[in-house]
C-alpha cells in the first residue's frame, strides 16, 4: 500500500494526516556550493543611491531638535523646574537656561519673543550672548521695567518681530 | 491636577498642615519682599532689588542685616507675641537663604511661593525638599502697637 501525506490510515490504524508545513518539501536557502554573503560583498553590491540613503538615515537616527524647538524646550523644562524659586541665582544657574545661553546669539531674538509675551527673568542671559546690560539701576526687582529696557535694546538693534 | 495637588506636590508638609491661598500668582514680588512688607520688586541679593548698600551674598547674615535696616533682630522663639512682628528665614542643606516667611497676626505665616501664590501656612508646613528648614526667626516691635 502506498502511504501519502493525505493518508489516514497506517497499517490499517487510523493516524491523523501531517500537518501542512511538513508536507512542504525543503528547498536549501543556497545552492550548493555558494558560500553567504559577507558585509563587505554587501556595500559593494550597493548602488551609490542606496548607499547615500542608508548613510543619511545613520545620521537621522541620531535625532536632534531644530534649534527654536530645543529653545523652546529647554524653556518649558526651565520655568517648570525653577518657578518656585525666589532665588535669581538658582534661576540663572538651571542647566536648561546655561543651555540657552550656550545656543549664542540665535537665541537672542526668541528670548525677546518670550519677553515680549511675559517678562521674565532672561535677562542674564541676554547679557550673557550680546556682552550689553541695558537695564537701568533703579529698575532693579522691577521684573517688568527691566523686560523694557530689553526689549527697547531689541528694538534699537533690529530685533522688532 | 487642581492647584492643591500642584502644591502639595511641591511642599508634601503642606498635606498635613492647615493652609490657605491668599493671592494669584505674580512676578511681581518674591518671598523676601513679601517678608518685608512690600510687593512691587523682586528681593534677592544677586541680581535683584535690594536694600542698602551692606553685604550681598545668599548667607543668613546677608538677610540678617538687611532686615535689621527695618528695626528687625535675631530671637529664639517662633511663638506669636503680642506687640511684635516676626519673620522667619529658611535655609536649604548648603546653609544658603531659600526663603522667608512672614508671622500674622493670628500667629499663622504668610509666605510668597516662587512666582506662584502667597499662601497663610504652619511655619513647618512649607519646609523640605525646596525650601530646606528654618534657620532663624527675626522680630521687631509692631509698628502699630501702643508702647
Amino acid at each position: 500500500m502506498t502511504t501519502t501525506y493525505s493518508n489516514r490510515f497506517l497499517h490499517n490504524r487510523e493516524i491523523a494526516p501531517l500537518p501542512t508545513w511538513q508536507r512542504a518539501p525543503i528547498v536549501p536557502l543556497l545552492a550548493s556550493g555558494q558560500s553567504s554573503p559577507s558585509l563587505s560583498d554587501l556595500s559593494v553590491r550597493l548602488a551609490d543611491k542606496e548607499r547615500a540613503m542608508l548613510e543619511s538615515y545613520s545620521v537621522t537616527r541620531s535625532f536632534r531638535l531644530p534649534a527654536k524647538m530645543e529653545f523652546c524646550r529647554l524653556a518649558a523644562e526651565w520655568k517648570q523646574e525653577t518657578y518656585w524659586d525666589s532665588s535669581v541665582t538658582q534661576k540663572i544657574l538651571h542647566p536648561s537656561y546655561q543651555q540657552i545661553i550656550g545656543m549664542g546669539p540665535i537665541a537672542v531674538g526668541w528670548i525677546l519673543q518670550a519677553l515680549r509675551h511675559d517678562a521674565d527673568f532672561w535677562f542674564d542671559a541676554l547679557t550673557a550672548i550680546t556682552g550689553e546690560q541695558p537695564v537701568l539701576i533703579e529698575h532693579a526687582g522691577d521684573i517688568q521695567a527691566m523686560a523694557n529696557d530689553w526689549l527697547e535694546w531689541g528694538r534699537l538693534n533690529g530685533y522688532d518681530s | 491636577m487642581t492647584v492643591d495637588d500642584f502644591l502639595k506636590g511641591e511642599f508634601p508638609s503642606l498635606r498635613f498642615s492647615h493652609y490657605q491661598v491668599t493671592s494669584p500668582p505674580t512676578k511681581q514680588y518674591n518671598c523676601i519682599a513679601w517678608a518685608a512688607g512690600q510687593n512691587n520688586k523682586w528681593w534677592w541679593p544677586i541680581r535683584g532689588y535690594w536694600p542698602g548698600q551692606g553685604r550681598r551674598d545668599e548667607s543668613p547674615k546677608t538677610f540678617v542685616e538687611a532686615f535689621a535696616r527695618y528695626g528687625y533682630s535675631p530671637c529664639d522663639s517662633e511663638a506669636l507675641e503680642l506687640g511684635y512682628e516676626k519673620v522667619a528665614i529658611y535655609v536649604g542643606s548648603n546653609g544658603i537663604v531659600t526663603h522667608m516667611s512672614r508671622q500674622l497676626p493670628d500667629g499663622r505665616w504668610t509666605s510668597k511661593l516662587g512666582e506662584g501664590v502667597d499662601i497663610a501656612h504652619t511655619l513647618e508646613g512649607i519646609c523640605g525638599e525646596r525650601y530646606g528648614e528654618v534657620a532663624k526667626i527675626l522680630k521687631r516691635a509692631n509698628k502699630n502697637s501702643p508702647s
